[in-house]
Formats: C-alpha cells, structure tokens, sequence
C-alpha cells in the first residue's frame, strides 16, 4: 500500500510529494533532535563524544559523495582533515600572518580544504582502486611530514593552539551546537548533491561507466567538482577539530582516523547518507563504550567491528531498505504506452541523418571495420545485422565515441560527431542502449532514468548544493519527463523499485527509457531483443517503429531475424568487418550470401 | 503426465525454491531421462533459470527432492553437483574475460586427465572455429556472440552427463543458434542429457525431445514435440497460465 501511495504522489506533483519527504526527512530529524537535546544531561563527557561525532560527521558527509556514491577509494582522507585543521588554527593564532578571527580561518579552511581536495583527487582521474587508494596514502603522509618540518609555523612536533571560536560558541555547549549546526548543514548539502544529477552522474560513474558517459556524464568535470566538494567540508572538520581538541600536534591524524573515516561509509552502505551517518556515531562511540575495559579495548573495539560487518554485509543502509524486501508482483508484463512517445520526443531539434562515411578501425593488424558506408534516415528504423564477431556492435562504438576510427567520418545531420568524445554524444543527439544492460543496480528504476536526462540540466553544481529554486524546478521537470519515459516504454509502475530486481527483459526496456531521455535524433539499440520472450519482442517491435515514427532515426543490431525483416526499412549485412550486402528486408532474406553466412537454411 | 521412456537420469519432486520467503518455485516435478533433451520453455520470470540454478545447488532447495543418477542432492553445493557430472551454462555469457580463450577452456574442466581434456578442447575449436582463431587472446577480445560461444564451449567441454543450457542462443546469429542446438543433440547422441532453457522457441521445438513450459513457477504444460497443436497449446500456456483443456 505504501509503494502505491509514493507512486500516486509522485506522479500527481511536480516534486517529491509530501509523505515520501516526510519519509526521508524523518530519521534525520529524530537523530539530530536528540543530540540537540544532550545538554539537558549536564554530562560535559557526553558532549564531547557526541561533538566529535558530528565534527568527523562533517568530514565523512563529503567523503561519502567520493567513496559511496562515485566509488572511488579515497583511503588518506585525514589529509584533508589535517590541512583544515592547521590552517585554522594557524590563521587564527597568526604564526604566519596576523591573526585573523577564528570564523574567518574556518572559511579559509574550507577553501583551502577544497584546492587540497583537487589536489589529492586528481590521480583519480587516471588511476583506477587500489593505485588511487594508494596515492591518497602517500598525500597523507606528505602533509604530516610538512606539519612537523615546518616548525616556525606549524610549531612541529610542538604544535599549535587550537581556534577559540567566541561569541555564543564560547562555552563548551556553545560549541556543541557550533558543531552540531555544521553537522546539520553538511548533511544537507551532501544530500542536495546526491539527490541532483551530480549524484546520480556519481553513481552511473561507479556502476555503468560506459553508460554513464553515453548519458553525457563528463567524468573528469564532475570529480572535480565533487573532490572540491569534499575538500571543503574536510577543511571545516578540520578547523572545528582543531578547536575541540585544543592543541594539535601531527601525531593527532592518525592513520586509524583515516580508517574510521573511510570505514565509517563501507559499513553505512554505498549510496546512502542515513547510514554512513549512523555508522559515524557508532564508530566514534564504540571505543568510548569499550574504553572501561582498558587492556581489552581495542580488542573489543576490533570485535564489535567485526561483528557489524559481518552481520550486515550490505551495510547500514541495506538494513533498513525495509521496500526492498517486499517482493515485487510475480508475472508483471510490459505494457509499452507509445501515446506518450510524441510528447517526449515533441521538441528535438531536428530530424536529421546519420550518415557512416567510409569508416575504418583496426586493432593492431585485425581490420574489426574496413571502409564501411551507410546513411540512417530519419524517421526509419535500419537494421546491421551479420555474423557474430563481424563488427556491429563495434559500428555502434564508433558512432557513440567509445573508438576513434582511423579514416572515415560519422555526420549526423550536417555535423560531424566527434572522434572519440563519448560523453559529448547524449547532448550531439545519439542516444543507445548496452548489449549487457549496464545500470545502477542500487539506484531506483527512475534515477537511472533521470541519469539518461543529464545534459537537459542547466543549473550549476552550486545552484545544486543549495538548492536553489532552477534547480529544483529542472529535477521537478526532469522527474516528470523519466516518468513519461517509463510509461512510453511500460515501466511506469516499477519507477520506485529498486533496478536490480528487475527481470532481465524489464532492463532492457529501462534502458530505452533512459536512452530517449535527451530527446535524441539517433537511437542505437544492441541486441535488444536478446533474452526476452517472444510476446515481449512483440511490444519491443511496437515501441521501436512508434519511436521511429517520432522522427528518431534508429539503427539496430539484432540477431532475432523475425524483428529485423518486420520493422527495418533497410538493412545492412555486414560480414568481416565489410558490407556484405544491404537492400530492403525483402531483398536480404532472398540474398544467397545472407543465406550461407549467416540466415542459415 | 507422460512418463518418459528411458531410463530416468534426474527425478526431480515437488521442488520448491527461491530466496528467503520469497518461492520462485512452487512445486516442480520434473523427470529427465538418459540421452534425453528437454527444453523449457515460458516467459520472462517463469523461474526457468531458477530451476537450472535449483539444480546446480546455486539457488536454496527449500522443499521437495531432486535426485541425480540415484544419488540424492540434497544438501549439495554446485562444486559437489558439478563433480556429479551436472554441466550449468548459466545466462549472459559469464567467461573470464581477462583470461585467455583457451585458459578459459582449460579452466572449465580442469580436474579432466590432461590428455582427454586436449582433446575435448581441440573438439570444442572444431565446432566452434570463430573463437579457436582467438585462442590465447583474453576473452574480453571476443565479441559478445563469440563469448557466449565461448560459454557454451566451457560447458560442453567436461561432456556432462546432464547439461544445462540457459539461453544458449542470446546473442547469437541465426546459423549459430542452430550450430549450438546442433551441438546439444550432438552430446544427446552420445548419451548426455541436455535441460535446454530457451526464448527461441522454434529453433527449441526443432531439436527437442520433449517441452516443458513454466509459467509463474509451475509447470503448465509437459509434451513430447511433434505434435500437430504444440504451437497454439504453447501459447495457450505461455497467457492462460494452467492449460486446463489439455
């Protein structure tokens, strides 16, 4: 009952609708009330735990765009921790300039936090897993090493005075809501990010790659932005650290912190920010927990962890994914809705043609396409069929800029698509789908829609961040128009499920929807019937000439022969990487050549 | 129910399985005899492959039997059913795609004696002369056909006693689809049996012995092929659900 409500909501409003925001918000505001409410225990001790939570709680709210949502291991965050906390305190206790007001150095933290932030991030852009991790590592110990050689601002192994902020943040409960405010704002930035296509790009990068770039997803671009990001809020934790702990010395950013950090988001569960909040808290309270016990400490420490994380493999955030373990309807069908297919293709710009020109790419001395032509026109649908490994899907790779052909061009319309450049396809008018549906398993049917919509957003990052009002209006916008997508395609009631409990043909339909998002003038389709059930390629024929009859020029690889003579216009056989033959289904089906290498008797 | 004629290779009875609470299967019963080859067939989310995988040990038995040449499986794993002579060709070509095609190969029967298993190999390039000329490149080299070709080589090459096939032909052009179900009878004549899972219901129909269709996780339909009404009693079965007139 509560799945169909959300569905009602959503459908009906331009945004989230109000109980399913109540929903998210809730856990959130009971976590928070309650620490607010912690003075009324007098316990300073308590105080003290629980504003160091929220301090590491700044810093992991960034981290978890990079390591939980885009996936990428960033292990040496206390880097980060440790830049903030030295500029803050070295600002406010002026060893190097004069003093300047402990709130300012805060300020100058997190952009300082954010420069180091690229700084450390950009390995990630070539290394890939452990070799980034590892770089990340060696950054940490670089800034440790300058902390302690650069004595006459630094103080050392000494140290430095910690930031005194002042005014209403004097006392120590002052501070506590100093720190639990900045808690309350990074959870609420870093959920706006990940609510945005910024976050719905991260995940398509750490799950669907190639799909991520079709979608016009610009990886370089947004890691930057999001290491920024990130390097921010871990400048502020740092400076706010500093403060809490008075006095700061090198041997204060341990590696054990990094840990804890990173840790702290695998437990919570990738993709989530309730749960990487809530392992924060138990991370930073565990010790305290274990601490009467002295000797046995780390020991128990080491155990509970253990524990947890083989208790809850999926992490925090998986446990309490209560809709997820509702099973779903058993013998759902797919019931295409063309009718909404001339709305959601009513404004591309034009209808244009794709013409193939003379293309050859080797790999090494292997022609995989030797001097290939052909022109796909608009409003038709053409079908590239041939033997296995005679290159079609390779064709495809060229055209959506995975390859870079040696000679030839590929023009749509009067403009030439670039060689290379895969992430410039989605907004040139090329929109396709994998051979291997490739999703965002965790992500909602319906983000992985909006995914596909990407490069329709015009709001800036910032604009993101804040929540400013454009923004909202263009996911309200690009929110409707997933969900028109999915009705074209008949997916409509599963916008809310999860994708990776989704059938094997249901996928494939999914990526339809997220391919027609940009409005293209080219649909590419790779096997998309493979593995569906013959009444299912009945409806995929259906949709595919309705999306045709739209004005999309669309080009298909397909092995069922039964779909490919009933709904191409044309057709081109390749074989060995050449045309073999091309002609009207009529013509192919007759073609002695078809016949013997590929159609068979 | 018809009763198959020859001797019974897998009895399987009153299978239930799926994930926790949840029954993919609700009761199949299911025998497959020597050199038999049965396809099975029905819409997305039947539970075909959770059959196959029920099987193979890979999804939870939760309730019922499946014996296999005498021996009951109960409490066996995929290693254990693999070692029983239980072939699995599991859906969406899942090769080792930084492995060569041949360490591939070599991989999938790798407790075979050495010198049968060169053999069994070098059979394996001769049906399948697409990927023996890609030998020792790394299978993600292949294209997504040869892959699934590669698959369905990684299979065939431990010349099981019961081989499963799902969705053999994803993928693959309409001569190869024929040349793997060819090679399926190929295996039946040498006195394997083949549980073939199938979306290409004509190519299916033309090779097997007998069908199954699976709707909802039931078994509606059980007939030997070459009956005059097969297609339309199929279809029946595949939106009707139970085949009540039958």
């Amino acid at each position: 009952m509560a799945a169909e409500e959300t569905i009602v909501s959503v459908a009906g409003g331009t945004g989230i609708g109000l109980v399913p925001l109540l929903r998210q918000v809730a856990p959130f505001a009971a976590l928070f009330g309650l620490a607010a409410l912690l003075p009324l225990t007098h316990n300073a001790y308590f105080g003290l735990v629980i504003g160091r939570a929220a301090v590491y709680w700044i810093l992991v709210s960034g981290l978890n765009l990079v390591v939980g949502f885009a996936g990428q291991l960033a292990l040496g965050w206390v880097a980060l921790l440790t830049v903030g906390a030295y500029t803050t305190s070295v600002l406010a206790a002026g060893t190097a300039l004069p003093a300047i007001s402990p709130f300012l150095a805060l300020g100058a933290a997190a952009a300082v936090g954010a420069v180091a932030g690229v700084v450390v991030g950009l390995p990630a852009l070539r290394l890939r897993t452990f070799y980034f991790a590892m770089s990340t590592f060696g950054f940490a110990t670089i800034v440790t090493q300058i902390a302690l050689a650069w004595r006459s601002v630094t103080g050392g192994g000494i140290g430095v005075i910690g930031p005194v902020f002042g005014g209403p943040f004097g006392s120590t409960w002052g501070f506590y809501y100093f720190c639990l405010g900045g808690a309350v704002l990074a959870t609420w930035l870093s959920g706006n990010v990940a609510r945005s296509r910024f976050g719905r790009g991260l995940l398509a990068i750490r799950d669907a790659e190639v799909a991520a770039e079709a979608s016009g997803v610009f990886k370089p671009g947004l890691l930057v932005l999001v290491f920024l990001f990130a390097g921010a809020t871990a400048g502020v934790s740092g400076g706010l650290f500093a403060s809490l702990q008075t006095y700061i010395t090198p041997d204060a950013f341990t590696f054990d912190l990094s840990l804890l950090f990173f840790i702290a988001i695998l437990i919570g569960g990738r993709g989530s920010i309730l749960g990487p909040l809530l392992s924060t808290v138990l991370l930073t309270l565990l010790p305290e927990v274990a601490a009467p016990l002295v000797a046995w400490s780390t020991f128990l420490y080491a155990a509970l962890l253990l524990v947890i994380v083989l208790a809850v493999p999926g992490g925090i955030a998986n446990l309490l994914d209560f809709a997820s373990r509702k099973p779903l309807e058993t013998g759902r069908i797919i019931r295409p809705d063309v009718s909404a297919l001339p709305v959601l293709l009513s404004g591309h710009a034009a209808e244009r043609q794709l013409s193939f020109e003379g293309v050859t790419l080797a790999f090494g001395g292997v022609r995989a396409i030797d001097g290939l032509s052909f022109t796909v026109e608009p409003a038709a649908v053409h079908g590239l069929i041939g033997p296995n490994g005679s290159g079609k899907t390779t064709v495809l790779n060229v055209i959506s800029g995975y390859y870079r052909p040696g000679e030839g061009s590929v023009r749509l319309g009067e403009r030439e698509l670039a060689p290379g450049a895969a992430h410039s396809r989605a907004a040139a008018g090329v929109g396709r789908t994998f051979q291997t549906p490739r999703i965002v398993g965790e992500a909602s049917v319906l983000a992985n829609v909006m995914i596909g919509g990407t490069t329709r957003g015009r709001g800036t990052f910032l604009e993101a961040v804040f929540s400013l009002p454009r923004h909202r209006r263009e996911e309200a916008a690009l929110r409707e128009r997933a969900l028109l997508a999915l009705k074209a395609v008949g997916l409509e009631q599963l916008a809310q499920v999860r994708a990776d409990r989704l059938q094997h043909s249901e996928l494939r339909f999914l990526e339809i929807a997220r391919a027609l998002m940009p409005e293209p003038s080219l649909l590419l389709l790779d096997e998309p019937a493979a593995g569906l059930a013959p009444d299912e390629i009945a409806l995929l024929g259906g949709l595919i000439i309705a999306i045709s009859r739209a004005g999309v020029a669309v080009l298909l690889v397909e092995h069922h022969t039964d779909l490919v003579f009933g709904v191409c216009e044309n057709i081109t056989v390749l074989n060995l990487g050449r045309e073999l033959t091309h002609g009207t289904p009529a013509e192919i089906v007759a073609h002695q050549d078809v016949i013997d290498a590929y159609l068979g008797s | 129910m018809p009763i198959s004629e020859a001797e019974p290779l897998l009895v399987v009875r009153g299978l239930v399985a799926g994930y926790g609470k949840l029954h993919v299967l609700g009761g199949i019963d299911l025998v497959v005899g020597k050199a038999e080859l049965v396809a099975v067939l029905g819409p997305n989310g039947a539970g075909k492959s959770t059959l196959l995988g029920a099987i193979a040990g890979l999804v939870p038995r939760q309730a019922g039997s499946a014996h296999f040449a005498g021996r009951d499986l109960a409490g066996m794993g995929p290693k254990d059913t693999v070692r029983l002579g239980i072939g699995h060709v599991i859906q969406d070509h899942r090769v080792f795609t930084r492995l060569s095609v041949h360490e591939n190969l070599l991989l999938a029967g790798y407790d075979l004696p050495r010198t049968a298993h060169r053999a069994r190999i070098e059979e394996m390039y001769a049906l399948f002369p697409e990927i023996a000329e890609k030998r020792n490149q790394p299978a993600s080299a292949l294209s997504g056909g040869q892959q699934q070709m590669l698959a369905v080589a990684q299979g065939v090459v431990r010349k099981p006693a019961l081989l499963m096939l799902d969705e053999p032909s994803a993928g693959l052009s309409p001569v190869l689809v024929d040349r793997v179900l060819a090679v399926a009878a190929a295996l039946r004549a040498e006195g394997c049996s083949v549980l073939l899972v199938e979306q290409a219901v004509q190519k299916a129909l033309g090779w097997a012995d007998r069908v199954l269709a699976l709707a909802g996780g039931r078994i509606v339909l059980e007939a030997a092929t070459g009956g005059p009404d097969l297609a339309q009693r199929l279809k029946n079965a595949y939106f009707g659900g139970s085949e009540a007139a039958a």
